[in-house]
C-alpha cells in the first residue's frame, strides 16, 4: 500500500515535466506578443523591443526554456508580466474563491444526483425515472453560461432573492459566503447532476440484478435497506469514478462560471492571463491544474480500496 | 398425520405473453412434511425454480400466480402482503441459492451478512447477535469462526461460501428450507460435504426441505421423496426409492435412463499401430506474478503433463475446478503459451512455435467449449460461423456451404437452418452447431472442454452419443475434459485424473473405474452422488 502510494506520487514528476514543456511551447508557438500587448497601441518598435528584453523574451527559445525549467525546479514560477507580482501569490489569492465554488458545486451535485439516480433505478420506467432521465439530457445540453444568466435574470434581477454577482471570502462571514455561492454553484452543478445521476442510475440498475440482491430479499430486508445497504455500496465504484471525472471537468466549468458571476478566482485569473499572454501566470495555473488532476485520480483509486475489499494495491 | 410445513395445491403460474408456453407451472400440487426432504427434479425450463421462488414470494415481476394456493403451516402465501412475506423470510422460510460466488454481497463481511438476519428479525443485543452468529458458523463446520466472521466472500472457497449461505438461511431455525440447486456449481467432493451438512442440520431441527435439482445422483443421496416436473407439469411424485428404482412415467424413465453410469461400457481396443495424433512430454504451464509486496511468485497451473492420444482414441482428463485440466486443453490448442515441454501434433512440436506459424496446426486441432450460449457470435448466422474457418483456409464459399449442409445433417440438425441465428436454437442444438463448426475444419484432434457440462441429462446423453458416432466414423482423436466421472466413463478409452496441476492417475478407463489406485481418485469416486444407488435401467 505504502509502496504503491510512493510509486504513484513519484509518477507525478514526469507528468509535470511533460505538462510544463507543452505549456511553454504552446504559449510561444501561438501568435501574439505579450510585450506588444503590455506596451499598448502607442508604443514604438524600440519600446516593445526593450520590454521584450526586460521580460526575458528576447533570448532564444532553448535558453528561455532552460531558465524556465531551472526556476520551476526551485519552485519559482516567476512574476506576472502585468501585475509585477509573484505568480504564486496571485494564484494563492484565487484559490479560495475557486475551491469554494468547486466544493459547493460538487457537494450540491452529489447530494442531488446520487439519490435521484438511485431512485430512478429503483423505480425504473416510472414517471420519476423518465423525468430524471429527461432532465439529464437537458442538463447535458444547456451551456453553463446560459443557465447562469437565466438564474441571474429570474432569481436576482426579477425576484431579487440573490445578489447578481460577486464573492465574499469565508472569513468575512460564512453565511454571506454560502449565500453568494448558491447561484453560481447551482448553475455549474446542473451538468454534473445530469452526468452523475445517469451514471448512478445505470450502475444501481446493474447491481439490482445481482444474485446477492435476491439473497438480501430472501433475508426479509425491506427495499429501502436493500437499496442503501446492498445496492448503493456495490454500485459505488463507477459512481465515484464519474465524480472524479466530474471534478476534473469542473475546472473548465469554473472558468466560465467565474466570469459570468464575476468571482475573483483562478478561472477569472486564467481567462485574463490567456487573453493578455501573461506567460508565467498561464504556466503556473496549468501546472497547478495538472497536479489537481493527478491528485484527484490518486484519491479516487485509494477510495476504491475502501469501497471494495476485493481491490488491493 | 402431521400437518405439512408447506402445502402447494393446484398452483398455476402464467408466463408473460411472449413466453414459449402459456404457463410456467400448471396445476402443481405437493406437500413437504416436517423433517422431509422433497426433491423437485426437472430439466432446464421445467419450472422448478419458478415454484421455489413462488414459495418465498420472490417471483420475477413478469410472472404471476394465476390460481392455486401455497400454504406455510396452514397460512396462505398467495396474495399475502409484501410486509407479511418479509416477516416470514428467514424466520420461517430460509432459502439457499445455486451460485455461492455471486449470492453473497462482495463488499460486506460474511459475519455482517449473517448478522443482518438477526438485526432485521430479532431484538438481540449486539453481543448476543455476535455469539449467535459465531455459534452458527461453527454449526456449519467452518474452521476458525472468528476469522470467518471477518472474511469477505472473495476470501473463501465456493464450498465455504455455500456454508455461509446455509448459516444465514438457518440461523433463525426456519420450518422450511428452500434450496435451489445449491450444489450444482460445486465440485463433487465439496458437493458431498454440503449435502451431508444440509442433511445433518435439517435432521436435527426437523426442517422441511424443498430441494431443487436436476441431478438424480443428488436425489438418491438426499431425497425422502421426489417430484418430477416436465414443462411445468408434475408427471410423477413418490418416495425416492420407488421413483428411482421403479419409475412409472415414460419421461421419468427416460430421465433416469439418461443418467450416465459409473461403469464404462465395453469398448474396442485402439490398435497400437494407429497414428499418434497428440503427444505431450513434460508439459508445464507456470504463471508468474510480480507484486510489489510479495515479490515474484510462481504458480504451476499444469506440471509435467505427459499424455498420448492415438487416431480414433478418446482420452479423458478428469479433475475438480482448479485442477489444471482446462489449462492442459488450452496449452495443447496453443490458446495460451506453454512454459516448458513438448506438444507434438502428428509428430510436429508446436510448443514453441510463434503464433503466426501455427496456421497448419490451427486447422488440425479444433475445440468445443463449455458454454454453447456464449461460444457462437450472436450477430452472425450459424452458417457464417461454420464456413468462416474453411474459407479462411482457402475453401470456396460454395464448397464450404455445401459441406456445412452435410455437417448439419451429421449433427442431426436441419441443413436449412444455416441462415438462422444462434438465439433461435436451444442449448443442445447450439452445442451441436459448435461441434459442426469444429468438424468443418476436418481436424485430426478434437478438444472438448466440458462440452456437455452445461446441458440437461437427456440432451447430454444425445450429444455424447453424437460425439461417439463422429469419433468412430471419422476416426478422430479426442481430448475430453470433464469434471464428471460418469461422463468420462461413458466416452473415454483412457482417463487421466488431475489434481493441483498434476496427473495423479492415468490408466485405461476400464481399469481406472474398476480399480482406482490413487487416494484422490478414490475420494472422487466416493464423493460422486448416488453412486451406491441402484437406478432403474
Amino acid at each position: 500500500m505504502w509502496a504503491y502510494l510512493t510509486r504513484r506520487l513519484l509518477s507525478v514528476i514526469p507528468v509535470l515535466l511533460v505538462v510544463a514543456t507543452i505549456v511553454f511551447l504552446m504559449l510561444r508557438l501561438t501568435p501574439g506578443d505579450p510585450a506588444a500587448n503590455i506596451a499598448g497601441d502607442a508604443a514604438t518598435t524600440e519600446d516593445i523591443a526593450k520590454l521584450r528584453v526586460e521580460l526575458g523574451l528576447a533570448e532564444p527559445l532553448p535558453v528561455q526554456f532552460g531558465i524556465y525549467i531551472k526556476n520551476l525546479v526551485q519552485g519559482d514560477f516567476g512574476e506576472s508580466f502585468y501585475y509585477k507580482r509573484s505568480v504564486i501569490s496571485m494564484v494563492a489569492d484565487g484559490v479560495g474563491p475557486t475551491l469554494s465554488l468547486a466544493l459547493f458545486t460538487i457537494v450540491i451535485a452529489c447530494l442531488v444526483a446520487v439519490p435521484l439516480g438511485t431512485l430512478a433505478a429503483y423505480k425504473q420506467g416510472s414517471w420519476l425515472d423518465r423525468t430524471v432521465m429527461g432532465f439529464s439530457v437537458v442538463g447535458f445540453s444547456v451551456p453553463v453560461f446560459v443557465i447562469g444568466y437565466v438564474l441571474i435574470y429570474f432569481l436576482s434581477v426579477k425576484l431579487g432573492w440573490f445578489p447578481v454577482q460577486g464573492y465574499q471570502p469565508i472569513n468575512e462571514g460564512i453565511v454571506g459566503w454560502a449565500y453568494r455561492l448558491i447561484l453560481p454553484s447551482t448553475a455549474l452543478s446542473v451538468i454534473f447532476i445530469a452526468l452523475i445521476a445517469r451514471m448512478t442510475r445505470t450502475s444501481v440498475l446493474e447491481v439490482l440484478n445481482e444474485d446477492y440482491i435476491r439473497t438480501a430479499r430472501a433475508k426479509g430486508l425491506a427495499s429501502r435497506k436493500i437499496l442503501l445497504k446492498h445496492a448503493l455500496r456495490n454500485a459505488a465504484v463507477p459512481i465515484v469514478t464519474i465524480i472524479g471525472i466530474a471534478i476534473g471537468i469542473l475546472i473548465s466549468g469554473v472558468v466560465v462560471t467565474e466570469s459570468v458571476f464575476v468571482i475573483p478566482g483562478l478561472g477569472l485569473l486564467t481567462l485574463d492571463a490567456i487573453q493578455g499572454r501573461d506567460y508565467p501566470t498561464v504556466q503556473a495555473l496549468i501546472i497547478l491544474f495538472s497536479v489537481v488532476y493527478v491528485v484527484i485520480n490518486l484519491v479516487i483509486d485509494l477510495l476504491y480500496t475502501l469501497l471494495d475489499p476485493r481491490i488491493r494495491y | 398425520m402431521t400437518e405439512p410445513v408447506l402445502s402447494v395445491s393446484d398452483l398455476t403460474i402464467a408466463l408473460p405473453e411472449d413466453g414459449d408456453r402459456a404457463n410456467a407451472v400448471t396445476s402443481v400440487s405437493f406437500d413437504v412434511k416436517p423433517g422431509e426432504v422433497l426433491c423437485l427434479v426437472g430439466e432446464s425450463g421445467s419450472g422448478k425454480s419458478v415454484i421455489a421462488f413462488s414459495c418465498i414470494g420472490l417471483l420475477a415481476k413478469a410472472l404471476k400466480v394465476q390460481s392455486g394456493s401455497i400454504k406455510l403451516q396452514g397460512e396462505e402465501l398467495v396474495g399475502v402482503s409484501e410486509d407479511r412475506l418479509r416477516d416470514l423470510r428467514c424466520t420461517r422460510i430460509g432459502m439457499i441459492f445455486q451460485e455461492p460466488m455471486t449470492a453473497l454481497n462482495p463488499v460486506m463481511t460474511c459475519g455482517d451478512q449473517i448478522e443482518e438476519v438477526l438485526l432485521e428479525h430479532t431484538n438481540y443485543s449486539a453481543a448476543e447477535r455476535r455469539t449467535r452468529v459465531l455459534n452458527m458458523i461453527e454449526q456449519v463446520h467452518l474452521p476458525d469462526p472468528d476469522r470467518m466472521y471477518r472474511s469477505y466472500p472473495h476470501q473463501l472457497s465456493g464450498g465455504q461460501r455455500q456454508r455461509i449461505m446455509i448459516a444465514m438461511a438457518l440461523i433463525l431455525e426456519p420450518v422450511l428450507l428452500i434450496a435451489d440447486e445449491p450444489t450444482t456449481a460445486l465440485d463433487v467432493t465439496t458437493q458431498a460435504q454440503i449435502l451431508k451438512l444440509i442433511k445433518e442440520l435439517q435432521g436435527e431441527k426437523q426442517t422441511g426441505v424443498l430441494f431443487i435439482t436436476h441431478d438424480f445422483g443428488v436425489v438418491a443421496e438426499l431425497g425422502d421423496s421426489v417430484a418430477v416436473l416436465r414443462q411445468g407439469e408434475l408427471v410423477e411424485k413418490d418416495t425416492t426409492h420407488k421413483v428411482l428404482s421403479n419409475p412409472q412415467h415414460p419421461y421419468t424413465k427416460m430421465l433416469i435412463a439418461s443418467v450416465p453410469k459409473h461403469e464404462p461400457p465395453e469398448r474396442k481396443l485402439i490398435p497400437e499401430s494407429n497414428k499418434l495424433v497428440l503427444k505431450t512430454e513434460g508439459l508445464f504451464k507456470r504463471y508468474v506474478t510480480n507484486t510489489f509486496s510479495l515479490g515474484r511468485q510462481e504458480v504451476a497451473a499444469a506440471s509435467d503433463i505427459s499424455i498420448e492420444i492415438r487416431k480414433g482414441e478418446t482420452l479423458g482428463i478428469v479433475g475438480e475446478s482448479g485442477s489444471g485440466k482446462s489449462t492442459v486443453a488450452r496449452c495443447v490448442t496453443r490458446l495460451i503459451d506453454i512454459s516448458d515441454g513438448k506438444v507434438l501434433i502428428s509428430g510436429e512440436d508446436i510448443a514453441k512455435k510463434a503464433q503466426r506459424d501455427l496456421g497448419d496446426m490451427r486447422r488440425k486441432v479444433q475445440i468445443v467449449f463449455q458454454d454453447p450460449y456464449r461460444s457462437l457470435n450472436p450477430r452472425r448466422t450459424i452458417g457464417q460461423s461454420i464456413i468462416e474457418g474453411p474459407m479462411n483456409y482457402g475453401t470456396s464459399r460454395k464448397e464450404a456451404l455445401s459441406e456445412a449442409r452435410e455437417l448439419m445433417s451429421l449433427v442431426e440438425l436441419d441443413p436449412d437452418g444455416l441462415d438462422r441465428y444462434p438465439h433461435q436454437f436451444s442449448g443442445g442444438q447450439r452445442q451441436r452447431i459448435c461441434i459442426a463448426r469444429a468438424l468443418a475444419m476436418k481436424p485430426e484432434l478434437l478438444v472438448a472442454d466440458e462440452a456437455v457440462s452445461a446441458l440437461d441429462v437427456s440432451v447430454q446423453k444425445q450429444v455424447l452419443a453424437l460425439l461417439e458416432d463422429i469419433r468412430n466414423s471419422m476416426q478422430l482423436a479426442m481430448l475430453f475434459i470433464t469434471h464428471d466421472l460418469r461422463v468420462a466413463a461413458q466416452v473415454c478409452d483412457s482417463v487421466a485424473v488431475m489434481s493441483n496441476g498434476k496427473i495423479v492417475e492415468y490408466a485405461a478407463a476400464k481399469e481406472l473405474f474398476a480399480n482406482p489406485q490413487h487416494e484422490y481418485t478414490k475420494s472422487l469416486f466416493e464423493a460422486a452422488p448416488g453412486r451406491h444407488f441402484k437406478f432403474a435401467t
